[in-house]
């Protein structure tokens, strides 16, 4: 179906589509970054070899006991609270059986009736609904990962590799209140954002410490029920997320349209193929039998605990942004841009302030050099702020060089360059090399009337009421001087000249 | 209360454990007469009462979170009835 | 002296004095072994090795003049405490060649108190059971009468105590496995309450009932050992942080038993005096609470009304909780395997089926089917909640009294295979024992008296929480003025 896809088909077809709502929760899994795991003291480190950060406890031996690591538990809060969700001062954990060779105690600690944090919220700009619409989150709760099993390449068996059992994950589960996919690639966002804000997920969807599974159901706008569902899992990207939904709206659209029923069933995404396919049935229906942990008593936080946390929170993407509105007079796009990461957030406030101390403080200039060139630099390279080539006095000092008129944009864009590859400071490497920008008067109307001895004809053109020349023109002043004139002050001088 | 020889399956299934069809006609029985003492049970009223899941009120203690065991591989593996490559062994997993 | 009677007090005596070497008293012990346990069956591993190497390392050290009381003790422990090393089956084929490579804190701490393991004692398979029967590796006869069972679950303990196998031994207590064997066999047993000793590396049965505790001669000796297992421990979080009280010193003490129970009130549970109760079982609880009124305690009548709700209670919660302990044995990690599974469903089924013996395969079956849905409520939450109900009866019967005397057993010792048919018959034979597990309370088993079959019979002392100093004293006084702890079921 992939292959005929709604898009092409009549346009009768196509507004049936438009007579559907897609209705998508989403249930997230951020590993946390703590040292150790949840219930022992392995470690949590990622890529050691197989079966060698495990112990008894987590590799659930006989007599063995979970121990609960307290840095679990603080992440948990500060995820909660960056939600603005109510952190239970009493929760539980509970055993969610079932049997996997990559469960090896035949259950689950995670917590059901009573989880750490439940009625959250965060807000999105919807590319649909708009600025600012509310996302629900129903719960957070904290619970134990699986280990890994592994088929490809060994004949006749599989293995089980522990090394993961145990790592804590929070489960943080969205209201269904998403309403396309565009949504929930922007909740996703969002909430990698904060975790990461935070410091309790890398937010590596690769990797998979920060995993997504997603509940879509379509239903014929204005029902009051939902439809029935499908839970997509293998979601490896914000952007498999994305495509998965679609995929997904328009089978269960064509469904319906033909006359069919929706199954609930859990189906698994092929990003190399584009679609999904049902999950094989379990050999029996789920029955995970929870009940409350035996092994461990109620968890319970005094609100002094609560609020400490709650003092020590960083400044979230949402605050940020909108200071970074307010203080640097930004766009809310580009202040969104530039608090998608903390990283990239604090980069940029040190080029502004470095640009700043130099007495030139037009912020909104730093910020178009950050999401601009650098962004693209980095994009190209395919490096994270972190390992940016530039540090932020270097591209502070640049935007002080363009905004006292020393550097043009071109010859800054070549700065910018020399930088990247050769590191230094751009004030030097522009004197070493030559390249101020010309602001002498003298000079330019030298290079003009240079340029207006050799162009009679375009001259004559302008002044015959063609304006469009102009511009032609100054290309060719700031040719003769090697780019190196102030293009403002090539315009006025230029204008003057024709003019007489 | 009786319980049903489909249910006896479906319970095994649900444990992973093999009953015979000897055993399910067992445990009809069996489990049929326990569930009948379990009965009991309804005879008091609980509304008003809080589950109890732990014998003795306590609140959770938490540990710091510091890495405390280097690697136990082979004395772990040791214990397993197949291994292969630092691996358990397993027959193979469908998906 | 006899030393296949000795006291766990007069062994480490005659150590301290070195009128018996450690290795002495060890070889003595791991002989009678040698002689008795092909009949008995309460071994079910002996480490004469280990015994003897912890034996000269004893010696060593009490011939420095270190050491404290446990020093040099040969003691035969439970097979589902996992010890380093040492073969730890839980008396099933599941387990039957399982080395753990670590060590439950309890025999830890023993060890780091000088204690002379002899051997791993023969159980209830996943101490499941009453009787010893489910055992994978065959029953345990009680030396009392070898056509009847020790009771169980902790049956090999309690055999290899009363035969004078061992000083002493380690058992644990789900829902009166060390208090209804203690009885069977004319021993003490303690159950300490619920988190005053580490359950790490005990293989868990009901995590929320069990607890390990002594089975000795005298209610001094499990004073004793107990001292040396209880207490804290980071990797148990149920396990209670507060200070172990100091028991041996407060049996020491120069107190005549009327000092220890004037002015202490008893309460007799009226609840218990049922048809259930055999007549000399009656009769032997009677004189007993003579006993105490004459060393002036004040007995009176209490109420627990939900007494007849703990057995459906305790079948309920127990198997749930099983159910779900059980689900790690795979054949993946550790334990049995099936030969040539088909498919991972074959080997999960398989092993388990092959590897787990029949009452706990019906356990397992319970368990699951009262946490499964629909039937969740109507089974493990009523139960939870009259498990509440059960443990308010407690707290409000020691508004009036300081102690609850009840008999431990409803009868004596019962033949082996007589109840085997009947899986409620047998759960009926712990109706005095597991709403104390339930409760979460200590309670200790001491012998009062013997039938006309000549088989023992136990009464039960069950206190406050974290209150087994009270019970000890008690337990103590009895013994005092008392003679039946020190009849012996051997020559
Ligand atoms: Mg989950
Ligand atoms: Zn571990």
């Amino acid at each position: 179906m992939s292959q005929k896809g709604l898009s092409t088909q009549s346009g009768a077809e196509g507004s049936a589509r438009a007579r559907y709502e897609t209705v998508i929760g989403l249930e997230v899994h951020a590993q946390m970054l703590t040292r150790s795991k949840i219930f022992c003291g392995c470690s949590t480190r990622f890529g050691a070899e197989a079966n060698t950060q495990i112990c008894p406890i987590c590799a659930a031996f006989p007599g063995v006991l979970p121990v609960l690591n307290r840095e679990a538990v603080q992440m948990a809060i500060k995820t909660g609270l960056a939600i603005d969700g109510q952190v239970r001062l009493l929760s539980e954990f509970a055993r969610k059986n079932y049997f996997y060779p990559d469960l090896p105690a035949g259950y689950q600690i995670s917590q059901y009736e009573l989880p750490i944090v439940e009625q959250g919220a965060l807000w999105i700009d919807s590319p649909e609904r708009g600025e600012g619409v509310r996302i629900g989150i129903t719960r957070i709760h904290m619970e134990v990962d699986a280990g890994k099993s592994l088929h490809e390449g060994i004949y006749g068996a599989s293995w089980v590799d522990l090394n993961r059992t145990g790592t804590p994950l929070m489960e943080i589960v969205s209201e269904p209140d998403l309403r396309s996919s565009g949504e929930a690639g922007e909740y996703l966002k969002k909430l990698r954002a904060i975790v990461r804000y935070l410091g309790v997920c890398d937010g590596n969807m690769e990797e998979g410490s920060f995993r997504c599974d997603a509940n879509v159901s379509v239903r014929l706008h204005g029902d009051s029920v939902f439809g029935t569902r499908c839970e997509l899992k293998n979601l490896n990207s914000i952007r498999n997320v994305m495509r998965a939904i679609d995929y997904e709206v328009e089978r269960q659209i064509e469904l319906l349209e033909e006359g069919g029923k929706v199954v609930q069933e859990t189906r698994l995404w092929n990003a190399d193929l584009n679609s999904s396919r049902p999950m094989r049935g379990k050999e029996d229906a789920h029955d995970y039998r929870y009940f409350p942990e035996p092994d461990l008593p109620p968890l319970r936080l005094t609100a002094e605990r609560v609020a400490a946390l709650r003092e020590a929170m960083p400044e979230l993407p949402d605050a940020k942004a909108a200071r970074f509105g307010q203080q640097y007079q930004l766009s809310r796009y580009d202040a969104g841009v530039l608090t998608s990461s903390r990283e990239l957030a604090d980069y940029f406030e040190a080029v502004a302030a470095h640009a700043a101390s130099l007495g030139h403080g037009n912020a909104k200039m730093a910020a178009n050099w950050v999401t601009g060139e650098l962004a693209a630099r980095l994009n190209r390279d395919g490096v994270e702020i972190g390992q940016s080539p530039l540090q932020p006095w270097q591209l502070g000092k640049l935007v002080a060089l363009i905004q006292q008129g020393t550097l043009s944009g071109k010859l800054a864009k070549e700065v910018f360059e020399i930088m990247c590859q050769e590191g230094g400071d751009p004030q030097q490497i522009a004197e070493q090399r030559g390249m101020r920008q010309v602001s002498d008067e003298g000079a330019i109307d030298v290079a003009i009337a240079r340029v207006l001895a050799s162009y009679p004809d375009d001259v004559a053109q302008y002044r015959a009421g063609k304006g469009k020349v102009m511009g032609f023109l100054v290309g060719q002043v700031m040719k003769a001087t090697q780019g190196k004139a102030n293009p403002a002050l090539v315009n006025q001088r230029l204008l003057a000249k024709l003019a007489e | 209360m009786s319980i049903d020889a489909a249910t006896v399956k479906q319970v095994a299934t649900l444990a992973r454990l093999r009953v015979t069809p000897e055993e399910v006609d067992l445990y009809v029985g069996q489990l049929s007469r326990i569930l009948t003492l379990m009965e009991a049970l309804n005879r008091l009223p609980t509304d008003a009462v809080e589950p109890m899941s732990h014998a003795v009120a306590m609140a959770i203690a938490e540990r710091e979170d510091v890495v405390v065991h280097g690697n136990q591989r082979a004395a772990l593996l040791a214990c397993a009835p197949e291994t292969e490559q630092g691996h358990f062994r397993v027959p193979k997993m469908i998906e | 002296m006899d030393l296949a009677s000795i006291t766990l007090k007069q062994a480490a005596d005659l150590l301290r004095q070195r009128t018996v070497s450690a290795v002495e008293l060890t070889q003595f012990f791991l002989d009678r072994i040698v002689t008795h346990n092909p009949e008995l069956n309460a071994f079910i591993t002996v480490d004469a090795e280990g015994a003897l190497t912890a034996a000269r390392q004893a010696d060593a050290r009490l011939a420095a003049g270190q050491g404290g009381p446990l020093t040099g003790i040969p003691l035969a422990v439970k097979d589902l405490f996992c010890t380093k090393g040492v073969r730890t089956t839980c008396a099933s084929r599941m387990l039957a060649n399982f080395t753990p490579p670590y060590e439950s804190t309890v025999t830890r701490r023993l060890q780091e108190a000088g204690m002379v393991m002899l051997g791993k004692t023969n159980m209830d398979e996943f101490a499941m059971g009453s009787s010893n029967e489910t055992s994978y590796f065959g029953p345990v006869r009680n030396p009392w009468d070898r056509s009847r069972t020790p009771g169980g679950s902790s049956g090999g303990s309690a055999a290899a105590v009363a035969a004078g196998l061992c000083v002493a031994a380690l058992g644990t207590d789900t829902g009166g496995s060390i208090r209804q064997p203690a009885s069977m066999t004319g021993i003490t047993g303690l159950k300490p309450t619920y988190g005053r000793v580490s359950r790490f590396g005990m293989i868990a049965f009901a995590s929320s009932l069990d607890q390990a505790g002594p089975m000795t001669r005298t209610v001094e000796d499990a004073a004793l050992l107990l001292q040396a297992m209880a207490g804290h421990d980071p990797l148990d979080a149920t396990s209670i942080d507060q200070p172990v009280e100091d028991y041996g010193s407060l049996l020491a003490q120069d107190k005549g038993p009327q000092e220890r129970m004037r002015g202490l009130r008893i309460g007799i549970p009226q609840e218990y005096y049922t048809d259930g109760m055999a007549a000399a079982v009656r009769k032997s609880l009677e004189e007993a609470i003579r006993v105490f009124q004459d060393l002036g305690a004040v007995c009176q009548p209490v109420a627990l009304p939900c007494t007849d709700y703990a057995i459906p209670t305790y079948y309920i919660i127990a198997p749930a909780e099983a159910s779900s302990n059980l689900a790690r044995y795979d054949g993946i990690r550790f334990g049995y395997r099936c030969e040539q599974p088909a498919d991972l469903a074959d080997m999960f089924a398989r092993s388990r089926s092959e590897g787990f013996g029949a009452e706990v395969k019906r356990r397992i079956m319970l368990g699951t089917y009262v946490l499964s849905s629909g039937y969740y409520d109507a089974f493990y939450r009523k139960a939870q909640k009259v498990r509440r109900l059960i443990a308010d009866d407690f707290q409000a019967a020691f508004t009036q009294v300081d102690l609850l005397l009840t008999p431990t057993a409803p009868e004596t010792a019962f033949r082996i295979g007589e109840k085997n048919a009947d899986p409620v018959k047998m759960y009926l034979s712990d109706i005095f024992t597991i709403n104390v597990n339930l409760a979460g309370l200590p309670a200790l088993s001491v012998p009062c008296g013997w039938d006309a079959q000549n088989l023992p019979i136990g009464l039960q002392l069950i206190g406050r929480p974290l209150q087994e100093g009270t019970l000890l004293s008690a337990g103590h006084a009895f013994q005092q003025v008392t003679a039946w702890h020190t009849r012996r079921a051997y020559e």
